[in-house]
């Protein structure tokens, strides 16, 4: 059942699990947990398709390096999955061995935890488990950098493919235009006993259920936290002050450009740096993808980014000027485009701003920071990619200045990835959620997506989404 | 960083570098080197990576190549 909380007020109801976000790891762990049998409600804040009006809850002060959190994240039936760009790669089990970066411990959990589900997610991405990942390249370079393997979803939207199998479930009561403001905690603050929905005109109500699960998105979830004050100072969670602490995002770093030792030979390469070369150099994994000038093609939201722009440039009928200003085609050129990992830092977060939204919360506070060992994993994979490829006699990588020069600032962007804010530690002081996502001190709270990421890897981030949802809600049903 | 040129340079290092300074421009061209190279050739920017490997105005060469002029 699917109903619009603008229009239907009289919900009176208690359900074994509340799961606030209707994006992949929300819209997984529904089906799954529905599937078997559980009565589950499904609250979506906003509407079916994308507005503005909704969109603008996501405004947020940015005071650190600008990730455009405004626009990287949707708020509608089926979330981010709306605008995704559909590149799958699983973690691999060296992300999850015993480390501590920046004083921080990695993953509580070894990879096999998730590894078992891993057919299961490909299938929800409508991937080939047959075909699995593969590399586009042979392995060109030595043994410090082997051929990416990754797997191209259609891109999967979940709206498109899930809608109507929601709307039709029986154990599915998803409401849309449900704005999830507050949760109401027992006296000893231990359990959930209420979830207060409010609709865009002010109504509201509360729910009830056995489990809350939060699956709101990387910095939605640590901010839906942090405003749940009432009954304790500093919001839910938070006791140990690390809600929020540790986002992270792979970071795009424009390393530089190279010339191929056959100009003609256009085939994309795509590296992905080895364990051993990582753990040698202390730094973290990153991911470099070499593409021809001429050759290179843009998906997902960069695609739409240049179609908006071309769009504008047709309208104001100066096509041609955009079109010779911005040609910069050399002959043989070509770019290098990076995925780097982001090692986890607690001055690196998501807080709360003065400003309110029109449901009274207060709005994100975005602080993205790098630290030094990020730096250290950027200069250290660059050269060295430098090295290996004028080795195989590949051609020769000319890298940015500051890669180089130290005392330059290093220049990065962002992947839309937003992870780390709620993240999963064996030791309540070192997280927010425990091995099974639980809230470290709420026993019926839990949280889905890659907030609980530990440390990010360089893989995208949707597959093991939907894979700890997927674990997530075996743990609940058993 | 193994990169940056050490800041107490030994003997061998100056003389590596002079010969690599003398040695560039004819190495680049027989290298093929691309037009950003060559356009800043009079104020080339050479530092040494490590012991095989340089960077000339960012274009990381083998030291080899760029001594005998070519790889």
């Amino acid at each position: 059942m699917i109903r619009d909380f603008n229009l239907v007020k009289n919900i009176d109801q208690t359900y074994d699990t509340c799961i606030v976000g209707s994006g992949p790891a929300g819209i997984t762990l529904a089906l799954k947990l529905a599937d078997k049998g559980i009565n589950v409600a499904l609250l979506e804040a906003g509407g079916l398709d994308y507005s503005a009006e909704s969109q603008n809850y996501y405004e947020c002060e940015s005071v650190g390096h600008d990730a455009w959190p405004e626009y990287t994240r949707l708020r509608y039936f089926g979330g981010t999955s709306n605008h995704w760009s559909g590149r799958c790669r699983p973690f691999e089990a060296s992300d999850f061995d015993k480390r501590v970066i920046n004083g921080l411990p990695g993953w509580p959990i070894r990879y096999d935890s998730i590894e078992g589900y891993l057919e299961e997610a490909m299938t929800i991405l409508d991937l080939s488990v047959s075909e699995g990942f593969n590399p586009i390249n042979k392995p060109l370079l030595t043994s410090n950098f082997y051929p990416d393997e990754f797997a191209k979803s259609p891109p999967t939207r979940f709206k498109k493919k899930y809608l109507n199998v929601i709307s039709e479930h029986k154990n599915i009561d998803c409401l849309y235009n449900a704005n999830v403001v507050d949760l109401t905690l027992d006296s000893a603050h231990q359990t959930v006993k209420s979830i207060t929905i409010m609709n865009s005109e002010g109504y509201h109500t509360d729910i009830t259920a056995k489990d809350v699960v939060v699956c709101l998105g990387g910095i939605e979830n640590p901010r839906f936290l942090l405003n749940c004050d009432k009954q304790i100072v500093g919001g839910i969670g938070n006791k140990n002050g690390m809600v929020g602490r540790c986002f992270m995002e792979h970071l795009n770093v424009p390393i530089g450009s190279f010339l191929h030792k056959d100009p003609d030979d256009a085939s994309p390469m795509q590296f992905f740096t080895s364990d051993n070369f990582c753990s040698d150099r202390g730094i973290g994994k990153s991911n470099l993808t070499m593409s021809m000038v001429h050759k290179i093609k843009s998906y997902g939201r960069t695609h739409a980014i240049k179609t908006f722009f071309k769009n504008i440039a047709c309208n104001l009928e100066i096509e041609e000027k955009v079109q010779f200003i911005s040609d910069f085609s050399c002959p043989g050129m070509g770019t290098i485009g990076s995925l780097v990992e982001q090692a986890p830092n607690l001055d690196s977060r998501v807080s709360l701003s003065n400003a309110k939204d029109n449901m009274g919360l207060r709005r994100a506070k975005f602080d993205w920071q790098i630290a030094k060992y990020d730096e250290r994993t950027i200069r250290s994979t660059s050269v060295e990619m430098a090295k290996q490829f004028a080795q195989a006699n590949l051609g020769n990588i000319k890298l940015a200045d500051f890669i180089l020069d130290e005392s330059l600032p290093i220049k990065f962007g962002h992947h839309a990835h937003h992870m780390g804010t709620t993240r999963m530690s064996e030791d309540p002081k070192d997280g927010v959620v425990n091995t099974d996502c639980k809230v470290h001190d709420v026993d019926n709270l839990y949280i889905a997506g890659s907030s609980v990421f530990s440390t990010g890897g360089a893989c995208n981030p949707t597959m093991p989404i939907v894979q700890l949802s997927l674990r997530l809600a075996d743990h609940l049903t058993q | 960083m193994e990169y940056i040129m050490p800041k107490t340079q030994t003997r061998r290092t100056i003389l590596k570098s002079a010969l690599i300074l003398a040695a560039t421009p004819t190495a680049l061209a027989a290298h093929g080197v691309p037009k950003l190279a060559k356009q800043s050739t009079l104020n080339t920017d050479i530092r040494l990576i490590d012991a095989e490997y340089a960077s000339v105005c960012g274009w990381i060469i083998p030291v080899e190549s760029l001594i005998k002029g070519e790889k």
